[in-house]
């Protein structure tokens, strides 16, 4: 079970744009998911469990403490340019650090570019919606 | 609660389940959109995720609240994703959207719940599309129901009620709706029935309601009646059925126009006696087609289902073979018949459903060549039985069950009377006819009593507006000339429009429309419901409903014939079958019930996460809660109801209670316009106020999904300590929200609710309210309806009808007394004279004997009758109806030069005493006569000879003429009241002696006489008369005048209190008598005031006694204090014996020989008298009798 990863999960989408955005991120990577579910408890604590969807839903929290300006240019880029991100718009590839699956993305959070030093740069912590398999 | 099947029912109670809401959306283009609060796939549809979840928080399901004449709308808003604003707001209001709840348990997945909703509106913002929407019925229900016109506006005329609010009826079953006339321009009044392609059973006719008098008429096609051939066209080969449906029987055989027979038992019969003959063929077009059928029947409010076969019949053929007198044969397994069976004894009358054959027992032998009616009811008593009734006349003879004979008997076997082919009837059939009910004990009665005199024609036509066509009436039901027949079209008014009568109906499309479902159903879709929208049909909401509506026997027979709003229509309607609707993708009828749909325990009510407050934590709390409402002091109200067979608007109010109560009532009144008799309505009554004023308190809970199957309206149980215990609430809200979770907000009770079996009242008892026919009083009041008069005759006409009367064209029902008059029934009238001086009469005013008739004019001086010119104007011959007259002034045109006794304004005659035996009353009446100042010519105002009836004169005023009064062969009574002004008559009162009469002239003022102011003559055995407090004044020149009161032959009467003064300017020729009593006896004379101060030359007397005896003159004041020469008399007495001649104080002037107080010639014998005053006079007393002892006292 531990070798489960999210592209077990999820189905192809394919993305607005075919660009991949393939930063590292460097610290954190949070995977977080969750389905669309209520759980109705009774006065006498009895349950019963109302879903709309069997669909996981994916989100990752990426961090990039110190990037170079060109990669801080990518990320900036893959935000801001109507053909690819266009903010939280439009879809596009996003290759996962670890699990080595690409996956169809879409910025979930704004992110926030950190000037630090002369050609360093940073970003908080910026989530992207899994919205499925790369295609 | 929502009645769902095993897989649903799974589903819902299942956990965990997958729920999808699905939104079709038909934008008016129309343009149809399939959108989620998630992109999905289902039913073949894909679904694009456009609804925002965040905004769909659910649906708002709300209880009709139909005490409350409301139909409260559900709801439901929500927000569709409109990126790059792609969709046009303005493309969806109008539309639906209909929203349905699909879930899964994970195997089945199924919709659970399917709303139908209208867009309201539909706003663009920030790229999404708010969506506000209440179910589909809602557009439905706004305006007015009917939409028809108000008749007033469809034949627009100057005399046309502009207040009436009265449209065309709309029908169900058998109605009883008041309808309106209209004015066809350049051609006739007719009442307005309907659009002109209806075609209708007109039953029933009823006097308007504002008209007072109540009255019926009858037309012989009953409430019910689907098939009547009358057999009175006694030509040709078609006998006609009467019904609006006209399936008219064809008369086969040989020379079948040969074998008519006049008379029959109403007008002609058809003589069937060709044994081979097709009978009357009349085929099985509707409803003959359903025959038999219990959905094509009425089961009347509690009786129960089937239909009727009535017929007359004389004579039966021969017995040889079996005669069929009804049949109707599909096959051998699909017949109804009724027929005479073989029988070399006799024979005895068959019944035959399908194929099993019963014979009768009859008591009665209707083979005996009288004619005999036979009516067969044919009850449906059970699920597959049918119960045979046969009765002979009124009487039941025969009962038999035909069982397990089948739930719907009809046939496709075409009617025939009186023949097969083969067996064909040999006798006579006369008023053939078929009922769509088992014909009630009443009913039956009715049928049997009927006869040619008792059917009135109502005439249908059509009439066009110049844009519409329209189905009109007329009822032929006045006797406009008298002769007894019925011959004019019948309209009712009463100083004002035309009035409404109400009629008893049938419609040819909804005569059958008597279920409530149905009548619901058929409203609905009057309203623009498109019927698709509608649950009926085969095991639909609405059958289920109807069918716990014939368990009731609940049948709705009314009309709309006024507009209400649509809601009231669709609450009222509810209201009157303890129903709702449930909105749903479809309108669905569900009969409410006390039953609890589910006991609600801690295991339903939810919990939910709110803020602790402080802290960003959350807690979990129930969502249990009370609530208040405000509470209704009433624990009853009234029901408005009608009777079987009473026009729609005669209904009664009854008081129910909620529970049993009645101890504060409320002015509620539910209004059951289609419901009849008063069990139902009671019990109707009863469950609309519980749910009324019973209203205690409120709780709320947020529940489960496994909850999905309730409903608005149902009963649930709250059961746990911790929610108060155990009790019953209606849930009045549920909202169904986005994650299935459903809110309540319910109501408590203060006392159990009931359901209809629950309820057993009795039956209220209206009891027929004839104190018209008897003496009353009430308050006089000016107009028609007025009634001022506490004498027995006016009391007695007050339920006749009025017939107002104006010269000016059009202000009134007629222009012409005389046309008021002829337009009168047997049963009388009140013939109200509108304000008008133009009533001049060109001949005499011929009176009726046999009809009690009332004269009223609208004010006295408005109201100007005129004599013609040397004739009589009112004649009254042999009266026997009472008669009255009123409150108007008739004046005479003859010349102040006549040389005869003129007119007489109203002239009471009889050949002989008892041959004129009616009251007259005679009141409030100027008489302006003419008199040319002779003593025999002139007007005499009211001339009375021969009759044995009341006479009450009062309050009339008369000038000039010969007499006000004059009367001979008295055999009733006569009374002479308070007439103020008689001013200028020869004899103002005169009346002629006879052996039985009762005369009472009572505080009449007479003026200036020329003769006599009154004079009353007996008979030779004398009878009591009463004159008192009249005054004779007279001042004015007359050579002949001769006595104020003129009294004679009489016995036991009494002459008091009366004021005379004579004060002429010129002396008379006659010797002047203050009171003349001659020939009396037993008479008191007293208290009379008599002044006589220029007379003349000759006597003069204060009293004169002639030929009396026993009289007690006492304390009269008599002045006789003229200067001129010949005697005068204070009391003068001739032959005159036994009389009391005490306390008179006798005023003289002359104090010379002349001058005699008392005086008592010779033949006067044994008169007394003490305390006589006279004063002025040469003589006090002359005695010149014996045995006389009259003294006085002189005081000169």
């Amino acid at each position: 079970m531990a070798a489960k990863e999210m592209w077990d999960y999820l189905t192809a989408a394919a993305a607005n744009s075919t660009s991949l955005l393939n930063v590292t991120p460097q610290r954190t990577l949070n995977e977080s998911g969750r389905k669309n579910q209520i759980v109705h408890i009774g006065d006498d604590g009895s349950e019963q469990i109302v879903s709309f969807s069997n669909d996981s839903i994916f989100t990752v929290a990426l961090r990039w403490k110190v990037i170079n300006e060109s990669d801080a240019g990518t990320i900036f880029d893959y935000y801001n340019s109507t053909a690819l991100g266009n903010g939280m718009s439009r879809s596009f590839r996003w290759q996962h650090p670890t699990d080595g699956h690409q996956y169809t993305v879409r910025f979930a959070s704004d992110p926030s570019r950190i000037r630090q030093e002369v050609a360093l740069y940073g970003f908080s912590d910026t989530t992207l919606k899994i919205l499925g398999r790369a295609t | 609660m929502r009645t769902f099947d095993a897989t649903q029912a799974a589903i819902v109670a299942a956990s965990p389940q997958k729920v999808s809401w699905l939104f079709t959306v038909v934008s008016t283009n129309p343009t149809t959109y399939r959108w989620a609060t998630l992109a999905r796939s289902f039913g073949g549809n894909a679904y694009a995720f456009k609804v925002k979840p965040e905004t769909f928080s659910g649906i708002q399901l709300n209880r009709a609240k139909s005490e409350a004449g409301l139909q409260v709308a559900n709801t439901v808003t929500f927000d569709v994703i409109d990126s790059g604003n792609a969709l046009t707001a303005s493309d969806f209001p109008g539309g639906t959207a209909t929203i349905d709840l699909v879930m899964s348990d994970g195997t089945d997945e199924e919709i659970i719940l399917s709303f139908k909703f209208t867009i309201k509106d539909c706003r663009t913002k920030y790229q999404c599309l708010r969506f506000t929407c209440e179910d589909f019925v809602q557009d439905f229900l706004k305006g007015d129901y009917p939409t028809g016109k108000f008749v007033r506006d469809i034949f627009p005329s100057d005399d046309q009620d502009q207040d009436s609010d009265i449209i065309a009826p709309v029908p169900f079953g058998c109605a009883y709706p008041p309808i309106q006339s209209v004015y066809v321009n350049g051609d006739d009044r007719y009442y307005l029935l309907g659009p002109t392609a209806r075609t209708y059973n007109l039953n029933h006719v009823y006097s308007p309601q504002e008209y007072g008098p109540k009255a019926d008429w009858d037309s012989g096609l009953t409430c019910g009646l689907i098939h009547y051939l009358r057999f009175d066209e006694n030509t040709g080969t078609t006998a006609g059925d009467s019904t609006l449906w006209g399936n008219d029987g064809t008369l086969g055989g040989t020379s079948p126009a040969a074998r008519w027979s006049d008379p029959g038992y109403i007008n002609s019969a058809y003589w069937f006696d060709d044994t081979t003959a097709t009978g009357a063929a009349c085929g099985n077009s509707a409803p003959l087609s359903g025959i038999g059928d219990p959905s094509e029947s009425f089961c009347f409010q509690g009786s129960v289902n089937g239909f009727a076969i009535s017929f007359w019949l004389k004579n039966g053929g021969d017995f040889l073979t079996e005669r069929f007198v009804f049949y109707k044969y599909q096959d051998a397994g699909n017949n109804i018949s009724v027929s005479r069976d073989a029988s070399l004894s006799g024979g005895e009358l068959r019944v035959t459903i399908n194929g099993t054959v019963h014979e009768t027992s009859l008591i009665t032998n209707i083979w005996d060549g009288s004619w005999h009616m036979v009516t067969i009811n044919f009850n449906k008593t059970a699920a597959t039985d049918w119960q045979s009734k046969v009765y002979i006349g009124t009487t039941l003879e025969d009962t038999y069950t035909f069982s397990a004979i089948g739930n719907d008997i009809s046939n496709t076997g075409n009617v025939v009377w009186g023949g097969t082919g083969v067996n064909g009837f040999k006798g006579q059939l006369d008023e053939a006819r078929i009922y769509n009910h088992p014909l009630s004990a009443a009913e039956l009665t009715t049928l049997f009593n009927y006869t040619a005199s008792d059917f009135y024609t109502f005439t249908q036509s059509s009439k066009s507006d110049g844009v519409d066509s329209w189905k009109v009436c007329q009822l032929t039901i006045a006797d406009s000339d008298n002769d007894g027949t019925a011959d004019a079209n019948g309209l009712w008014r009463k100083s004002g429009p035309f009035l409404p009568p109400p009629i008893s109906l049938m419609q040819d499309d909804t005569y059958n429309i008597v279920a409530p479902g149905d009548v619901i159903e058929w409203v609905m879709e009057d309203m623009g419901v498109a019927s698709g929208d509608i649950d009926t049909g085969a095991s639909s909401s609405f059958e289920t409903a109807n069918a716990t509506y014939v368990g009731w026997g609940l049948e709705f027979h009314g009309a709309y014939y006024k507009k209400k709003t649509r809601k009231k229509i669709i609450a009222n309607l509810l209201n009157q079958c303890h129903s709702t609707l449930d909105i749903t993708d479809k309108i669905e009828l569900r009969v409410l019930s006390k039953t609890s749909q589910k006991t609600i325990t801690k295991a339903e009510v939810i919990k939910e996460s709110v803020p602790t407050g402080g802290s960003e934590t959350v807690a979990k709390i129930g969502t249990f809660n009370t609530f208040t409402m405000s509470q209704s002091a009433s624990d009853s109200g009234y029901i408005q109801w009608q009777e079987w067979g009473r026009p729609q608007d005669r209904w009664y109010k009854s008081l129910v209670p909620a529970k049993a109560a009645t101890d504060e009532i409320s002015n509620t009144v539910l209004e059951l316009p289609f419901v009849h008799g008063s069990v139902l309505a009671q019990k109707l009554g009863s469950l609309f106020y519980q749910r009324k004023f019973l209203k205690q308190s409120g709780v709320s809970f947020k529940g489960k999904p496994s909850l999905l199957a309730l409903q608005p309206d149902d009963i649930i149980t709250i059961n746990h300590a911790d929610y108060g215990g155990s009790y019953a609430v209606l849930i009045d809200s549920i909202t169904i929200n986005h994650d299935c979770s459903m809110s309540f907000r319910c109501i408590k009770f203060s006392a159990a609710l009931d359901d209809i079996g629950d309820l057993s009242p009795g039956a209220i008892t209206v009891n027929s309210d004839d104190t018209n026919n008897y003496e009353v009083w009430q308050p006089a009041f000016g107009g028609p309806g007025g009634i001022d008069d506490n004498v027995n005759t006016w009391a007695r006409m007050e339920d006749k009808p009025y017939l107002t009367v104006s010269p000016t064209s059009g202000a009134a029902m007629y222009e012409t007394i005389q046309e008021a008059i002829n337009a009168a029934t047997t049963k009388g009238a009140r013939i109200y004279l509108m304000n008008s001086t133009a009533y001049a009469q060109s001949t005499s005013l011929t009176l009726p004997a046999n009809k009690p008739l009332a004269f009223i004019g609208e004010s006295l001086g408005g109201v100007i009758v005129s004599a013609a010119t040397g004739v009589d104007l009112f004649v009254l011959s042999n009266l026997k109806q009472d008669y009255l007259f009123q409150n108007f002034t008739i004046n005479s045109l003859n010349s102040t030069a006549l040389s005869n006794k003129g007119s007489k304004m109203i002239n009471i005659s009889g050949t002989a005493s008892s041959d004129n035996d009616a009251d007259v009353i005679i009141r409030d009446i100027d008489f302006k006569l003419k008199n040319p100042f002779s003593n025999s010519s002139g007007d005499q105002a009211i001339k009375y000879l021969k009759g044995t009836g009341v006479i009450d004169i009062s309050n009339c005023n008369c000038d000039k003429g010969l007499h006000f009064w004059v009367a001979g062969g008295v055999d009733g009574s006569v009374a002479i009241n308070s007439c103020l002004n008689l001013n200028r008559q020869t004899i103002p009162i005169q009346q002629g002696g006879n052996d039985n009469q009762t005369i009472s002239i009572l505080n009449n003022n007479i003026k200036n006489p020329k003769q006599y102011g009154i004079q009353v003559l007996g008979s030779t055995i004398g009878e009591p008369v009463t004159i008192n407090g009249n005054t004779v004044s007279v001042s004015s020149a007359s050579t002949s005048f001769r006595m104020g009161i003129d009294f004679a032959i009489a016995t036991d009467s009494i002459i008091t209190s009366n004021t005379i003064n004579i004060n002429a300017t010129s002396t008379a020729a006659n010797p002047l008598v203050g009171i003349n009593a001659a020939y009396v006896g037993n008479t008191i004379i007293e208290n009379n005031r008599i002044k006589i101060v220029k007379g003349s030359s000759i006597a003069q007397y204060g009293v004169k006694l002639y030929g009396a005896y026993g009289v007690n003159l006492a304390g009269n004041n008599i002045s006789v204090d003229d200067t001129g020469a010949g005697y005068k008399y204070g009391v003068h007495a001739s032959s005159s014996y036994r009389s009391v001649i005490d306390d008179n104080y006798i005023n003289g002037v002359n104090n010379s020989t002349n001058d005699i107080g008392i005086y008592l010639s010779s033949d006067a014998d044994n008169n007394q008298g003490t305390n006589n005053i006279t004063y002025l006079v040469g003589t006090s007393v002359s005695d010149n009798g014996t045995g006389n002892a009259v003294t006085a006292n002189d005081s000169s």
